[in-house]
């Protein structure tokens, strides 16, 4: 018996391929007894994911599994298999083993480290566990692989730390604030950045969102995307009393929100905390109004420093997750022999 | 009575002492959040939080305070026969009241919160130090052990 794997990724396959071969969640029990009926495999289990399609399986015998997988693939998405050919890897073990466990890991994710994929393998086992398509091997070879998942981000900082812009906003917002539900956002602009932003706060569950641009047919499409309020630019200063976190990301040259402007503002708000997110280049807030108490300000390169920093904890510790990885192959693969 | 006095103060101190420690959380949070330093992502209880309990142990802490020294008073009047004493630890204990009730005054007046409160309420503690154990080295008060 022989463990392999069949598979594509955000590395070796543009989105648009990839989209092509995914499996819809209610074309897995299809796809998995067309594995098991037409290519006499007793165990599989297809991992289908944005960033990857893979098909573990295990093997009665070597000969020509991979090419038939493919095209098996292919037709299933009804895709011409010889323009697919050079799209694919394939392992065998110990690399089938090792890839499994370093995709549970985070390792082989766009963002080093990012914890969904550890759910996704989770869920890829129990839909073939409920379709009737894992046996005792893979049962513990999935366990397993869960198992090095967790065990990795457990030992590690691999899954820790903000490492986006909007992520890392919506940290510093979580230490000034006690309750996001409760706190109004102010965006201004319609800058691609500040609706990634917008929609990472919005996430997390805010009161109410509102929304000023210069021109209204740009703040509209924004405000119903987010069910929010649209603000004249003239009511700004009614807009920043009520707002507990401001985004700004506008193409304006010059500062739309000066330091006196601020300060009368805070004591209309009794002082109330006000996160500032500046994202605009040219900047829009006067970076002065940092100076001001209860204030903080934070522009495109402040959050993008502290997301770098946490990206390089993240590639620190891949070694040693890999340490963690190896070790847990190798008790595996003690315990299930090459050929029997 | 004179129990009733020293638990009451004791009490005060021990919430004036819990706005200092979530006032020292505050500022060094505060700071690391105004310089821009990473390690602010590292804390546990945000800035909101911080100011409110450090708030409520302040107003807690000025109410237990008050009380004990009213109550002093009379306690004095039965005891010395005034009210009054113009003793050591009853001059600074004015004082701390005072100091307290600037910081009460000001976030209700002034509507101030954040650092410089936070701050008052930290200074404020050595003056409740001095009046708790300090006073004692004074001569010629009648409050002989706290």
């Amino acid at each position: 018996m022989h463990i392999g794997v069949l598979g594509l990724n955000h590395r070796t396959t543009p989105v648009e391929l990839r989209e092509k071969l995914a499996f819809d969640p209610e074309e897995l029990p299809e796809a998995l007894a067309a594995v098991r009926r037409d290519l006499g495999i007793p165990e599989c289990v297809i991992l289908s994911t944005c960033n990857r399609v893979e098909m573990y399986t295990l093997l009665p015998e070597l000969n020509g599994h991979a090419s038939r997988l493919r095209e098996f693939l292919a037709r299933f998405h009804e895709l011409d298999p010889s323009h697919l050919s050079d799209r694919f890897y394939w392992h065998l073990q110990p690399d089938s083993v090792r890839h499994l466990f370093r995709v549970a890991a985070g390792l082989e994710s766009m963002v080093v480290g990012e914890s969904e994929i550890l759910g996704q393998v989770r869920e890829a086992y129990q839909q073939a566990v409920v379709h009737g398509s894992v046996g005792p091997v893979f049962h513990r070879l999935f366990q397993t692989a869960i198992r090095t998942g967790k065990e990795v981000r457990a030992k590690t900082r691999i899954g820790q730390g903000a490492i986006s812009v909007s992520s890392v906003a919506v940290e510093l917002a979580r230490r000034i604030f006690q309750d996001l539900k409760t706190k109004t956002i102010l965006t201004l602009g319609a800058g691609q950045m500040g609706e990634t932003t917008l929609r990472c706060l919005q996430g997390q569950g805010v009161a109410s969102i509102l929304v000023a641009n210069r021109t209204a047919e740009a703040a509209e499409p924004l405000a119903s995307a987010f069910g929010g309020k649209v603000v004249p630019l003239s009511e700004l200063g009614q807009a920043l009393t009520l707002a507990d976190i401001v985004i700004c990301s506008t193409a304006a040259r010059e500062y739309l929100i000066t330091q006196s402007q601020v300060r009368r503002i805070m004591t209309a708000r009794r002082q109330r905390p006000l996160f500032l997110i500046d994202i605009s280049v040219p900047r829009n807030l006067d970076p002065e109004v940092a100076r001001l108490e209860n204030v903080y300000l934070y522009n495109i390169d402040d959050l993008e420093e502290i997301a770098s920093a946490n990206r390089r904890i993240r590639l620190n510790e891949v070694t040693s997750c890999a340490a963690i990885v190896e070790d847990q192959l190798e008790s595996f693969l003690t315990r299930f022999p090459q050929s029997s | 009575m004179i129990q009733l006095h020293a638990s009451v103060l004791f009490a005060s101190y021990i919430a004036f002492f819990l706005a200092v420690v979530t006032g020292i959380l505050f500022l060094v949070q505060e700071r690391w959040l105004k310089r821009k330093d990473p390690r602010v992502l590292r804390s546990v209880l945000p800035l909101e939080v911080l100011d409110r309990v450090n708030l409520g142990s302040v107003l807690i802490g000025f109410s237990l305070f008050a009380f004990g020294m009213i109550q002093g008073l009379f306690l004095a009047r039965t005891e010395w026969g005034t009210f009054w004493n113009g003793d050591p630890k009853e001059v600074w204990s004015l004082l701390t009241l005072a100091a307290y009730a600037a910081i009460l005054g000001l976030r209700a007046s002034a509507g101030l919160r954040g650092r410089r409160v936070v701050l008052m309420s930290v200074m404020s503690f050595l003056l409740v130090l001095f009046t708790f154990v300090g006073v004692n080295f004074l001569s010629g008060g009648r409050h002989v052990f706290f």
